[in-house]
């Protein structure tokens, strides 16, 4: 349970253009907090400065009222953890030493994993849904299986913050609403906060509590997603048209596909 | 779903008992035989005095030598290969091998006779050169604070390059040093006694297991440096560290025994291929893996010609290459 504040953050790769500038909010804790925006508006560029991977020039990003600069590689892990867009890795691990890597940050150097951190492990694959895939080589898995595993050693880590990083790209249309559904219901359950980067913006729109929508590094809008989602604020961030389709109580957002760019 | 070849604890004790026998082989057998009988009453305390100053003054440190030059070559390549997450890295690509290369050829060429020296210049250069090229390498490949994997690989290539054509150049100007840069290059234990082994041995044993306490560490930055850091590894303390601790095992490797190619690369991905690439394992496991692996090259290396000693690191790749490539075609990928 940690509140997230972000603090006028400018980031600059070149100290010439801001690929993030002056934002700021702040995410309350249990909050599923989405980030939305163009390619290249800075939504990965911010989620590197929450977590303190980029040092910001200006601004700060403070934890519970903590600069996360100031946090060791340990409290981040003990924070933060942090679920990244799907990438095989080619080794020969099982599901299950993988996730128990979650444990790190709560064991000393050499000390071995107890029974407890085994169960805590258990717990987490269950409530992902792949402890029947615990002893399978992670080489074997699908896309979709192996992002469960990631979001399993999250869960492992106990952390009160968990950074999703377009968590869902490349996986198809089950394997997206299923993992961001599973996301955000341990969420509740377990009380902890979300802040995920999504390119699709009708997952936004249906997980989300509030949405931040950047363009060009800058904070455009921060609201629910209907208060931020609405016809004239996307079709000025993407620069394409765009249609609402209410139907059954529930809102998509479509292309138009034929407009002038 | 795929398990591994071998259980680790069972690779481990087949290993210490080749070790067991591979040390008997490497007592008894050589230009000069020693009979079991003979060992037995030099271990018991009973002093013959050729068996024992054959077995006291010549096997005994020299096959210590070879099982820790082994183990230290083969923990510094696991580790490398680990924290780069590159299958081609060991001491070499690093610069260590070649820094010290070019350290022992400057003490040969400086004037220092080899076999004057039995522990002083050469060694000493060597290790210092290893250890020189080392941080240039690293050094040359930090920007901004931070150390790319891939200009850390470059620039160790680089700084092999300019070893080479050094030692190349040096060789030249020195012609009446050439053969014993050479040898010295390609290998060999033939000159090994009490001193290299009291100072080298706890060298290479402190670093290598001080690379062990690093093992979780390498498992986890396998999965990526921004997924470490949120699993609360430090990785660019790790890295550095490891490097150090990788160098110092495998220059002090090189300097006490010459270039001994093959080991360091190729041990860790038999033990990966046969047991699995947990570093938890697979670091002590590639140590006394590559330990024993050397210990009977360098046996074999003593004993295949008569009357002549074969450079141990001709022995370890006319041995090695065949069934490492045996093993790579049966166990699929590696790191």
């Amino acid at each position: 349970m940690s509140q997230i504040d972000v603090q006028k953050v400018s980031y600059s790769y070149d100290q010439k253009i801001f690929a993030v500038d002056d934002v700021s909010l702040t995410i309350q804790p249990g909050e599923f907090f989405g980030i939305i925006g163009p390619n290249g508006s800075g939504k990965t560029t911010l989620l590197k400065c929450i977590s303190g991977y980029f040092k910001p020039q200006k601004g700060q990003v403070l934890l519970d009222g903590k600069d996360v600069q100031a946090f060791s590689a340990k409290e981040i892990a003990k924070t933060m953890a942090l679920v990244q867009q799907h990438a095989a890795l080619e080794f020969d691990f099982t599901v299950q030493d993988i996730v128990l890597t979650g444990r790190n940050p709560h064991l000393k150097r050499m000390q071995t994993e107890s029974e407890e951190d085994y169960a805590i492990a258990r717990q987490a694959m269950q409530r992902a849904e792949i402890l029947g895939l615990k002893d399978r080589m992670v080489t074997e898995l699908s896309g979709g299986e192996w992002q469960r595993m990631i979001l399993a050693r999250a869960l492992t880590q106990q952390a009160g913050i968990m950074l999703l990083d377009e968590p869902v790209a490349g996986l198809d249309i089950k394997h997206q609403v299923s993992f961001l559904k599973t996301a955000r219901d341990l969420s509740r359950a377990e009380h902890f906060s979300v802040v995920c980067i999504l390119h699709d913006l009708n997952l936004a729109h249906q997980y989300c509590d509030r949405i931040a929508l950047l363009n060009s590094g800058r904070l455009v809008s921060l609201g629910t997603p209907q208060e931020v989602l609405t016809r004239e604020k996307l079709e000025s961030v993407y620069g394409i048209g765009i249609h609402l389709i209410r139907e059954k109580g529930e809102t998509f957002i479509l292309p138009e596909y034929h407009s002038e760019i | 779903m795929k398990k591994h070849l071998i259980r680790p604890a069972l690779l481990g004790v087949i290993v210490l008992i080749l070790g067991v026998a591979a040390l008997l082989l490497a007592f008894l057998v050589g230009s000069s035989g020693v009979s079991l009988g003979a060992l037995f009453s030099l271990l018991g305390g009973q002093d013959d005095s050729t068996a024992s100053t054959i077995f006291f003054r010549l096997r005994l440190p020299r096959a210590l030598m070879a099982l820790s030059v082994g183990g230290a070559l083969s923990v510094s390549g696991a580790a490398l290969q680990g924290m780069f997450k590159n299958p081609m890295a060991d001491s070499y690509v690093v610069g260590v091998s070649s820094g010290a290369a070019l350290g022992a050829t400057v003490a040969m060429t400086l004037g220092f006779s080899v076999s004057f020296i039995s522990f002083g210049a050469v060694t000493i250069f060597a290790f210092l050169g290893g250890l020189a090229a080392m941080f240039t390498v690293y050094n040359l490949a930090r920007i901004g604070g931070k150390v790319s994997t891939f200009s850390l690989i470059l620039s160790g290539i680089a700084i092999t390059s300019l070893s080479s054509a050094l030692i190349y150049c040096l060789m030249i100007l020195f012609r009446d040093k050439m053969e014993s840069i050479i040898l010295w290059t390609m290998g060999s234990f033939s000159a090994t006694g009490w001193t290299e082994v009291s100072v080298g041995l706890p060298i290479m044993l402190t670093s290598s297991a001080l690379c062990w306490l690093y093992a979780r560490d390498l498992n986890i930055m396998l999965q990526g440096d921004e997924a470490a850091r949120h699993l609360g590894v430090n990785t660019a303390r790790v890295r550095r560290n490891l490097l150090i601790l990788a160098s110092v095992a495998s220059a002090a490797a090189v300097s006490v025994s010459g270039i001994i190619g093959f080991v360091g690369l190729v041990i860790p991905h038999v033990v990966r291929i046969l047991s699995g690439p947990d570093h938890r394992t697979l670091i002590p496991l590639s140590f006394i893996t590559g330990g024993v692996f050397l210990l009977l090259a360098d046996t074999l290396a003593r004993n295949l010609v008569s009357s002549q000693e074969l450079p141990v690191g001709v022995i370890t790749a006319l041995v090695g290459v065949p069934f490492f490539l045996y093993l790579l075609r049966k166990g699929r990928k590696t790191v």
